[in-house]
């Protein structure tokens, strides 16, 4: 899949970001970003604002039939892939306005009968798609939330539909529906609404992480994030909040990414492969095993040096380096790079 | 995981940006003089080293070289394996003039330098480490570093038996690659024997090699990318910092590492196994695991085994991964007591009284397919079969179907031309529903093992498995024995034929 569209956007007024270059509204955002640990709140240390600047500037890479091809040789791998991702969505998320018309492309595309929560104020609906309608020449999914109670949702509003992966589900004959989970308190300090709504609601694969699930679960969990400029007592969120991992517990059904475990099988041809705009391999063993897979997705490979398969990885690394179109990219992703890490950095043809 | 643990992080970051090393240079004239005549009887001896006459000799001087050299290790300990190792030479030592004139003068001087040895002083890395240690803050975190796994407990006394070290943590490498930072680190011997890692990506503010006086030997650090984005800092030259040898040693080091040579290792035990070994082969891959002991596992790699996998949560610690999957220092668990499959005797337990009418029934096909193939070839019945109706008889899987362990085809036809062939058709129905009732009973029990090892490898400390290389685990319940988990070090590349009945067993390295 190439790199999606970008459009810039009108900064909110009294938002955290104001700024024209998504990159940089997303990396001023994570300046902005403090972690509690021992009961103290700190600001994110260089190494962890390298690797999220790392995935933002990776997002701003230009659009092209090439892919990047990005390989980070690190002390230790953890938290590196949940940062880059992390720092990739952010700005994908700061920067696009393509996401609400995918998931009206998503509910166009669903059959009838397809399971969605309609969104209200305060509560959600089990409902189900009906389908497309015309109502006075303008177009409106129709839906169906209890026993023959029908709504129409206009397209513009599609955010209020959160399409469920589940096959089936009966609707009540009545129901008074449940509490709309707030969105992130983290995100709200990024995105302004409808934009929360939308990114909270609606699907994307910005991502897919290939590594120990439970490794990448345990740091998408369990680091609580704040935000300077908010009263620091509670957390707002985690790093979960910006990665929306499908496989991972998250308020709203949208995702953002999704987890691949490198002991997995390999994904069948039937439909049901990811088809992420990146991939990040954590660790030279998913490197290795997955690799060949998803040729025209970007990547990041995360090689721990501590790893044994480490130099394995890296000559797998430099194979894939030595058919590389271009490593002068226009916009360079780096910065300041932490001591012990080392990055190499190409775009190899799709 | 916490948000602590993220905290943490800073500090591998900071060791990374910060670690110094230095090196210390220790004097031993007697062990330099055991290196050179070591050196060069191996030398002399050349591709003769390795014949049964000198393979033991030469392995267990090496071994002893290396337990001086690279370990801080008490005297008292490193006389006893200098009396091992005096044992095994000395009764040799008046034949080989006769039979190795070119070695003789050279074996005899080292027989006679280890003598000299065993009378002496033998803990000067202790004596180093312990000065070393002294000089750092009382509340300095400090690790020694031991590459060899079965040097860590005679390490952890040593330590013990010196005041000032038994604030020491005694870890080997495989802990340098966890988030924990340490002050300092003391490392024994030359850079190189260790993984790289140990100093490209430190896990201290200070690493602290300690060798003798006449090692030589520096960390370099490698480029293992292609090309890299230049970092804005640079990273500091370190090079120098460790070459403390000031003359050449007039040997090469190297020559007496103990470090097996994978392949000599894995043929030499398969010789060992096919000269004590009746009955059918099967093609098999040697695994190299901690403390040089070696498992043969099938080719065929979409079979599987059971690892300790000890970065995945709890309940999945104990996991089934095929083949293809294993890796090198992943953990591999095997039936260390009991003998044989540890799959068997729960499988018969949960079979209960049929257990004993079922094995005699898989006894029994079995058999007489051997007794057939012995009788007629098997190419004439790998003809049979294929006339009586299988689909995959061939060469590796007749041998697969007469190995006691295995229970039955995969396919009912194949099974069914099985008893066609060896004159028991009329059976071939109730036999196809007792080996199935053995096969979902092994499933069973490998459901129960892995239960009951799950229980056990929580309750254990894992740590000591990272750290140690290789753990028991006593299995509860009547005929359970026990399973150890080890380290797996190597994984050969090609494959060997192994008698079918040594696959999965762990074999001990020659002493």
């Amino acid at each position: 899949m190439s790199p999606r569209k970008r459009q810039l956007r009108e900064p909110a007024a009294n938002h955290t970001y104001a700024a024209e270059d998504p990159v940089e509204a997303a990396r001023k955002w994570f300046q902005g970003l403090q972690y509690l640990a021992s009961d103290t709140w700190s600001s994110l240390p260089p190494w962890a604002r390298f690797f999220l600047d790392l995935g933002s500037g990776l997002a701003a890479l230009p659009n092209s039939d090439a892919r990047f091809f990005c390989v980070v040789s690190v002390p230790t791998r953890s938290y590196v892939s949940v940062l880059v991702a992390a720092g990739y969505i952010a700005t994908q998320a700061v920067s696009g306005e393509v996401t609400l018309a995918e998931h009206i492309a998503a509910l166009r595309a669903a059959p009838p009968g397809t399971p969605l929560y309609l969104l209200g104020k305060k509560r959600k609906l089990r409902a189900t798609l009906v389908g497309q309608v015309s109502r006075a020449g303008r177009p409106y999914f129709q839906v169906t939330t209890a026993k023959g109670e029908e709504r129409f949702v206009q397209p513009d509003q599609a955010s209020t539909l959160e399409i469920l992966e589940r096959g089936t589900w009966s609707l009540p004959r009545q129901q008074t529906g449940r509490e709309i989970e707030p969105p992130s308190p983290l995100l709200n300090t990024l995105l302004p609404e409808p934009d929360l709504s939308i990114f909270s609601n609606t699907s994307h694969q910005d991502c897919l992480l290939i590594g120990r699930r439970n490794e990448l679960e345990a740091e998408a969990l369990s680091v609580s994030l704040g935000y300077a400029t908010r009263v620091r007592s509670e957390p707002l969120g985690t790093w979960q909040d910006i990665l929306r991992i499908k496989e991972f517990p998250r308020p709203r059904s949208g995702y953002r990414s999704q987890v691949l475990a490198r002991s997995a099988q390999a994904p069948s041809s039937n439909g049901d492969v990811p088809q992420p705009a990146l991939v990040v391999f954590d660790g030279p063993g998913s490197f290795l095993r997955w690799r060949e897979i998803w040729q025209k997705a970007h990547s990041v490979a995360v090689l721990d040096r501590g790893d044994p398969n480490f130099e394995e990885g890296c000559l797998a690394a430099n194979e894939v380096y030595a058919q590389r179109l271009d490593t002068r990219l226009t916009r360079g992703p780096v910065n300041t790079i932490p001591p012990g890490v080392d990055v190499m950095l190409c775009t190899v043809r799709q | 995981m916490t948000s602590d643990t993220f905290h943490a992080l800073a500090e591998v970051y900071q060791c990374s940006e910060e670690c110094d090393y230095t090196s210390t240079a220790v004097e031993f004239p007697a062990l330099q003089r055991f290196s050179q005549l070591l050196d060069y009887l191996i030398r002399i001896l050349g591709d003769a080293a390795e014949d049964d006459f000198w393979h033991r000799i030469i392995r267990t001087l090496r071994r002893l070289w290396f337990d001086v050299s690279a370990a801080p290790l008490t005297t008292d300990y490193l006389k006893q394996q200098v009396t091992v190792a005096s044992r095994l030479v000395q009764p040799v030592v008046a034949l080989v003039p006769t039979s190795y004139p070119s070695a003789g003068s050279y074996f005899s001087a080292l027989v006679a330098q280890l003598t000299q040895m065993s009378l002496g002083k033998l803990d000067y890395l202790l004596d180093e480490a312990a000065q070393i240690v002294q000089a750092y803050p009382a509340d300095t975190t400090i690790a020694l570093l031991v590459k060899a796994g079965r040097l860590l407990p005679a390490t952890v006394d040593a330590a013990q038996s010196v005041a000032v070290l038994r604030r020491c943590r005694v870890v080997s490498p495989a802990v340098l690659r966890e988030d924990c930072c340490f002050d300092r680190i003391l490392v024994f011997g030359v850079p190189h024997w260790y993984p790289d890692f140990v100093f490209s990506a430190p896990r201290a503010k200070q690493i602290h090699v300690v060798k003798y006086a006449w090692m030589r030997g520096v960390w370099r650090p490698r480029q293992f990318l292609a090309a890299t984005v230049k970092p804005a800092t640079p990273i500091r030259e370190r090079t120098e910092m460790l070459e403390t040898a000031k003359t050449e040693p007039g040997f090469d080091l190297d020559n007496l590492l103990p470090q097996p040579n994978w392949s000599d290792l894995a043929s030499r035990i398969q010789k060992e196994v096919d000269e004590a070994a009746t009955g059918d082969t099967v093609q098999a891959r040697a695994y190299i695991l901690e403390d040089d002991w070696v498992v043969f596992l099938e080719a065929d790699q979409s079979a599987s085994v059971l690892v300790i996998d000890i970065r995945e949560e709890a309940a999945n610690h104990v996991r089934r991964v095929e083949l293809s999957e294993l890796e090198r220092d992943m953990f591999l668990l095997l039936r260390s007591e009991g003998g044989g499959d540890y799959i068997v005797p729960i499988a018969d337990g949960i079979m209960g009284a049929f257990a004993q009418t079922a094995r005699e029934r898989q006894r029994r096909w079995k058999s007489m397919l051997r007794e057939r193939v012995e009788a007629k070839g098997r190419k004439h019945i790998i003809a049979e079969l294929i006339k009586a109706g299988s689909q995959v008889a061939n060469q590796l899987n007749l041998s697969n179907w007469m190995w006691p362990r295995s229970i039955k085809t995969r396919d009912e036809q194949d099974f069914r031309a099985i008893m066609r062939v060896i004159g028991m058709e009329a059976e071939a129905a109730e036999y196809w529903r007792t080996m199935q009732q053995i096969s979902e009973a092994h499933t069973a029990a490998g459901h129960k093992i892995r239960e009951m090892l799950l229980a056990q490898v929580n309750a254990k400390d894992l740590s000591e498995l990272q750290r140690r290389g290789i753990l028991t685990f006593e299995l509860q319940g009547k005929d359970a024995g026990s399973l150890t988990a080890f380290r797996i070090r190597h994984i050969a590349d090609k494959t060997t034929p192994v008698t079918i009945w040594r696959l999965g067993e762990p074999i001990e390295p020659e002493q």
